[in-house]
């Protein structure tokens, strides 16, 4: 099927090689704003959502997506963790529990090396399905312990070393002042692995419940419970079922313990909430290059309709109505804005594919917690730029149009 | 067309007057003049005096400040935007001094823009304007562009452009003025013969007296007024 006789005409006025280069390069130099203007938005948008998501899949790989606590820290017990059980059994999205205990100890290498770091003891089989520690201990043995990669670096042990872990929870100062740590537990570590962001690799030791316990010197107390999610399940509306169920136990039901259920990330809301307003401000001033460039297309189609003044006269002598002619300037916005939406996310495509696969950028890990960054291309973002920077093309065409129609034909066929 | 006067392009009592500022000149001051099917017309007039103003109100490129412009019968002004651009395709045709062809487009595309633009199929454009190309011997120039071509051959393509939709009355501004002896003697017979032969109508403004000598009848621009004469 032959393209409209106003595109023809549109497209022969831009890239006819009978006139000079001219209009060809000013219609190049509008393609060429717009696919910057696109391109920075999409990789912007890229790279903020590729570090958004790192950051949220590193803490979701360890961490059970929502988390159930005793406001005031207090501990919760072995009729807490039956409570949370059933209550999650019946609220809809949530799958399966699993306790914690943590709490701040002193590991000490086979060559004398010493850090403090946080220990989370957890249920190994409770941990099945709710976050990825099972699977870095797939094959090793679950009396052991499993060292954050830089942790055990500092520590200078490798998988099949013993060190020692010492807790702070029950140190006790003698009268001379020097701390007497009374719990020293010798371990094996089991696995080295990296547990996603710098904090935890540089200062998280996991172990089994029972070890966790020996050493804190507590009974079957927990710092927390986790609770594991579905497929599709929004881990905040799932939390807030769970906690209207567990206010609900404790007034009515008389529970003895008041707990709360929290979405995990929730706990990291202002880092996200600061990241998703960083994100829309440097849209709003990398959207500024697009607004520059659709100006540019706007006084690029006026030189085309300057350039053809007289054959606008000439086709209204023809018979062209003032609505051929607003089509004739549409079709040329919306071609060029087209070619620079297609170029800048194919730019775009090909800038995060580059950085993904062959140039990776690293980070400093204990600034922005993870050591490599990566774009997540966004394929509905890129069909909506591309669909909004074509409609803004062809409304910028419209004033250079409006403009063009409002000279007489007469004298628009005198001009020379 | 107006069966009463008999004319297929008639301009009444048309005045016009351009200002700027506190001067204005007033360049026609209640023109009058017709073509009936099948006449030359032509208008003759030093340089400024308003011939090409006419031909323009005429063509209802312009708007007369008053007075009136029918074609076939009907006031050109008096309907819409849209309905005077058909009316510009369907009944009338132009022939401007410098050709005025669409540098962008082939010798072909030009002729065949008046059917494009009415609707017709791009095939049935081409073969017509293939027809009207070897009528005025410019098949050969087919596919080239305007640049590529003489000024005659512009001239005799802007012709065939012009006759394409078969206009009720073609309107042909200097239509030799820019071109040799040579090729004014062709474009001058070709408009005689379409105008004996197929019962074409032309208004032609000229400053060539061989050309005006031709035509069916003389007119004059004097005074802002229409005169004819011989």
């Amino acid at each position: 099927m032959p393209a409209p006789l106003a595109l023809r005409v549109g497209m022969r006025q831009l890239f006819s090689p009978s006139h000079s280069g001219f209009i060809r390069t000013v219609s190049a130099l509008s393609v060429l704003g717009l696919a910057i203007g696109v391109a920075a938005l999409l990789i912007l948008n890229a790279f903020m959502s590729g570090f958004t998501g790192s950051i949220m899949r590193s803490l979701n790989r360890v961490n059970p997506p929502v988390v159930v606590r005793a406001p005031g820290g207090y501990a919760l017990d072995e009729g807490d963790l039956a409570l949370v059980d059933s209550l999650a059994a019946r609220t809809a999205g949530l799958d399966g529990v699993s306790p914690r205990s943590t709490g701040t100890v002193i590991l000490a290498g086979a060559g004398g090396s010493v850090a403090g770091a946080e220990l989370w003891a957890v249920s190994w089989m409770g941990e099945e399905g709710i976050t990825r520690l099972p699977d870095m201990m797939e094959g090793r043995s679950r009396e052991g312990v499993l060292l954050g990669r830089d942790l055990a670096g500092r520590l200078q042990v490798e998988e099949g070393d013993e060190v020692r872990l010492a807790s702070t929870e029950t140190a006790e100062v003698s009268g001379m002042g020097t701390a007497v740590l009374d719990t020293i537990v010798h371990a094996e570590v089991a696995a080295v692995a990296d547990l996603g962001i710098e904090d935890y690799n540089a200062g998280v030791v996991v172990a089994d419940m029972a070890a966790g316990r020996g050493l804190f010197g507590a009974g079957a107390e927990y710092s927390s419970i986790g609770v594991g999610t579905g497929a599709g399940t929004d881990p905040v509306e799932a939390a807030a079922g769970l906690s209207t169920a567990l206010r609900s136990a404790y007034v009515e039901a008389r529970h003895p313990t008041y707990m709360e259920a929290e979405a995990f990330l929730q706990q990291h809301s202002n880092l996200f909430a600061a990241l998703g307003l960083e994100r829309l401000a440097m849209t709003v001033v990398l959207a500024l290059i697009s607004v520059v460039a659709l100006l540019n297309l706007s006084s690029a189609l006026a030189m085309v309709s300057l350039e053809h003044r007289r054959d606008l006269g000439v086709l209204r002598a023809m018979g062209a109505s003032p609505a051929f002619l607003l089509r004739t300037s549409l079709s040329q916005g919306g071609f060029i804005g087209l070619c620079g939406a297609l170029a800048g996310t194919g730019f775009a495509f090909a800038v995060i594919y580059t950085v993904n696969n062959w140039l990776p950028i690293r980070l400093e890990g204990s600034v922005y917690w993870i050591e490599v960054l990566s774009g997540r291309f966004q394929p509905l973002l890129a069909l909506a730029l591309a669909a909004a920077t074509l409609a803004a093309s062809m409304l910028a065409s419209v004033i250079p149009a409006l403009s063009a129609l409002s000279i007489s034909p007469s004298e628009a066929v005198r001009y020379e | 067309m107006n069966r009463g006067s008999g004319m297929v392009l008639e301009g009444i009592d048309i005045r016009k007057t351009y200002g700027q500022g506190d001067t204005t000149l007033e360049i026609l001051r209640g023109a009058s003049i017709g073509v009936r099917q099948g006449e030359v017309v032509s208008v003759s007039g030093p340089s400024g005096s308003g011939k090409s103003t006419l031909l323009h109100i005429l063509g209802i490129l312009d708007r007369p400040d008053e007075g009136s412009v029918r074609i076939g019968g009907v006031d050109a002004w008096k309907g819409s935007e849209r309905a005077r651009a058909r009316l510009r395709n369907r009944s009338l045709g132009f022939v401007f001094q410098f050709h005025h062809l669409l540098e962008e487009f082939t010798i072909t595309e030009n002729v065949a823009m008046p059917l494009l633009l009415a609707g017709e199929s791009r095939r049935t454009a081409t073969d017509r304007a293939g027809e009207l190309l070897r009528q005025v011997e410019m098949d050969h120039r087919a596919g080239h562009f305007p640049s590529q071509v003489s000024g005659g051959e512009r001239q005799r393509t802007a012709l065939a452009r012009a006759l394409i939709r078969e206009p009720d009355v073609v309107l042909a501004d200097e239509p030799t003025g820019n071109l040799d002896a040579a090729a004014s003697g062709r474009v001058e017979k070709m408009i005689l013969d379409l105008a004996d032969m197929r019962g074409q109508a032309f208004i032609l403004a000229t400053h060539s007296r061989e050309l005006a000598s031709r035509a069916h009848r003389r007119t004059f621009l004097r005074d802002g007024l229409v005169v004819e004469e011989g």
